[in-house]
């Protein structure tokens, strides 16, 4: 079985498009989240989203952020594309929405055209020469997780030389009256793990990373951010859009993924949590946590980034693993902006606030959480 | 389900349903299905969607088929892998009409994620394991590889394979010209050996997957059929071992492979990518 590498990172997000402006952000704790432009939110108590303020066209948005990841992580990871053509390379997406912007121009007249998440995986690859087909998974808020996952599977049989996962969701109307609908909105800001959080901000964002087996990666002497060693997928059977509360099908997520990766609980070094912002999500992950590493807990930083980036729903899982690349790599744990103080149960755990950390890091467990219970999570290693 | 060499594959299908509609229509009614009348006391089923209706029929009809008990099974080492073109676009819809109209419908929001059938379906059967929703309908290879890997590391001792695609106005306007003339709810299962043989039943269909098969490869014998186009959905599969098993032939052998610059560009010009 191949061991699986990162080799490439892109992303487009609020807080920088390209992976340095991106990286900086991260580690200054800088906020992407202000009034939204996109469109009209005069409707709804929320006016606030991590948009995306350097591409102001909505027409062919999702494609456009897609479009500008794949071509930073081809580049970053230094795949030459007169060579692309010859290579097994395979693109894998995840999107919850995908080019849903267009649709709803499309639905309202505005705009002739609108594309399914597989035609923007076309169209990549048609534009960078790939000869594989692409394969697209939409499972809502994880679906660039279970598309990394299943990337990584691809890469551990030898399926394809090189694998691009990428992410993206973008903001649309639609999206933004769904979540107000569910009330999940934040009418204040977005604190994840705080004892006074009340909901989650939107984002928008794509991603990318580039998988490889290590022997292809040192064979074409490419430069290696991390390695990508488990991932598990799990569902909770339980609510259509609340998660379980008692945190059980994330505990088995991350239990499964730590055994594929076969890392002791005991050994990770930080926690790149979901942390949306929502009562009920970020306290059935704290429980989930708890019960998995016991009294590892208070040794291990915890935090999430979406309240600096948003929740970018189907693309939150692969912008994550950008950081978590970056975070090896660098070696520092980023903070969750916003974060005061914590529940009185989860007072034990250690949530990074304020400033990031410079330290070692060795492992991380990334998890990500979607409507119908459906729970992702990956283990990245030095 | 054996790994007989490094570059073949080979699992085995229980059991396999499509449901199509009759002739001279193009639309499936769960109503028409005696089966409804088991999912229509569930609590949840006043929040369901037509399509998730008649996935759980499709996946009721082929776990029976099967022989499957679900409540003698680890439900956590069950998966769902469904495919879908679009998602649920009548949900679609209806909430974007409820944003124009200003009263929103947040059950149409839940509805029109194009995981909620998956999702609805793991809630109704309480199925623990890995569930996924494949968005597309070219990549039923993927999906049959990802399902033997599930089976393989003992991630899951069963799991259900399906594809849906339920017309609404967007879906007819994205598929005009495409070639899709139904609606189609297909459902296929694919098991452990050992955990075949525990249970004392008998596989449907044998599938073979080689990496090294081309398209000039000579159709092995009578006892199988040999399929080159992978680059089709569920349904595809589906259909082909359904007319398999009715002239008696019990082995499929699939190409992995997964290059086909042909359908990329012609799909992009097709569509006008």
């Amino acid at each position: 079985m191949n061991e699986c590498v990162i080799t490439g990172v892109g992303v487009v997000s609020a807080i920088g498009i390209g992976k340095e402006k991106f990286w900086e952000s991260v580690v200054n704790n800088k906020s992407g989240i202000r009034d939204v432009s996109l469109f009209d939110l005069s409707k709804y108590n929320c006016k606030k989203a991590a948009e995306v303020k350097e591409i102001v066209d909505k027409n062919d948005r999702a494609y456009k952020f897609l479009e500008t990841a794949v071509e930073e992580v081809i580049s970053d990871a230094k795949l030459f594309l007169s060579d692309i053509y010859k290579q097994k390379v395979k693109v894998v997406i995840g999107s919850a929405h995908g080019s849903l912007i267009d649709w709803e121009r499309w639905y309202r007249k505005e705009t002739e055209k609108f594309f399914s998440i597989e035609d923007l995986a076309f169209r990549l690859s048609k534009k960078f020469s790939i000869n594989s087909l692409p394969l697209c998974i939409s499972t809502a808020c994880t679906s660039s997780t279970i598309a990394l996952g299943l990337g990584l599977n691809m890469v551990r049989e030898g399926l394809a030389d090189v694998i691009i996962v990428a992410g993206v969701d973008v903001l649309t109307e639609f999206i933004f009256a769904g979540f107000h609908s569910l009330r999940a909105l934040s009418s204040t800001f977005c604190r994840p793990f705080d004892k006074n959080r009340d909901g989650l901000i939107l984002g928008e964002a794509a991603a990318a990373v580039v998988l490889e087996s290590y022997e292809h990666a040192k064979k074409r002497n490419a430069d290696i951010y991390c390695k990508l060693k488990g991932f598990a997928t799990t569902s909770d059977a339980k609510n259509f859009t609340a998660p379980d509360f008692g945190g059980e099908g994330i505990y088995r997520c991350i239990n499964n993924a730590l055994l594929d990766a076969k890392v002791e609980p005991k050994d990770v070094s930080y926690i790149n949590a979901h942390g949306t912002g929502t009562l009920y999500n970020d306290k059935a992950e704290c429980i989930a946590y708890k019960k998995l590493f016991q009294q590892y807990i208070p040794s291990i930083p915890i935090s999430s980034i979406k309240s600096i980036v948003g929740h970018t729903s189907g693309a939150c899982g692969i912008v994550e693993s950008v950081v978590c690349s970056l975070c090896i790599k660098y070696n520092f744990v980023p903070a969750t902006f916003g974060f005061q103080s914590p529940e009185e149960e989860f007072a034990d755990f250690d949530f990074v606030s304020v400033c990031g950390r410079k330290q070692e890091v060795k492992f991380i467990v990334s998890t990500n959480l979607a409507f119908g219970g459906n729970n992702a999570c990956v283990v990245f290693g030095k | 389900m054996l790994c007989l060499e490094n570059n073949e594959i080979l699992l085995e299908a229980t059991a396999v349903e499509v449901l199509q509609p009759l002739q001279n229509s193009c639309t499936l009614n769960s109503e028409s299905f005696k089966e409804i009348c088991l999912f229509s006391k569930w609590e949840k089923f006043r929040q369901i969607n037509e399509e998730t209706k008649l996935m759980l029929i499709a996946t009721k009809i082929v776990l029976d088929n099967a022989g499957i008990n679900l409540s003698k099974i680890d439900k956590t080492k069950i998966g769902l892998l469904f495919g879908t073109t679009f998602g649920s676009f009548t949900n679609y819809e209806n909430f974007e009409d409820s944003i124009i109209t200003g009263s929103l419908r947040p059950q149409e929001f839940v509805c029109s994620l194009t995981s909620f059938v998956t999702s609805a379906v793991s809630v109704f059967y309480c199925i623990k394991g890995p569930c996924i929703t494949f968005s597309g309908l070219n990549s039923f290879i993927d999906i049959i590889l990802y399902a033997y890997q599930l089976l393989k590391t003992e991630v899951c001792e069963v799991v259900i394979i399906g594809e849906w695609l339920k017309f609404s106005k967007t879906l007819l306007q994205y598929l005009s010209g495409n070639g899709y003339s139904s609606e189609v709810f297909s459902t296929i299962i694919v098991e452990n050996s050992e955990f075949l043989k525990k249970r004392q039943h008998n596989f449907y269909t044998e599938i073979k997957i080689n990496k090294n098969f081309t398209i000039d490869d000579p159709y092995p014998n009578e006892k199988e059929i040999f399929i080159c186009e992978n680059s089709l959905g569920i349904t595809f599969l589906a259909q082909k071992i359904k007319f398999a098993k009715q002239q008696g032939i019990k082995k499929f052998c699939i190409s992995y492979i997964t290059e086909n610059k042909n359908k990329i560009n012609f799909l992009c010009e097709n569509k006008n990518l």
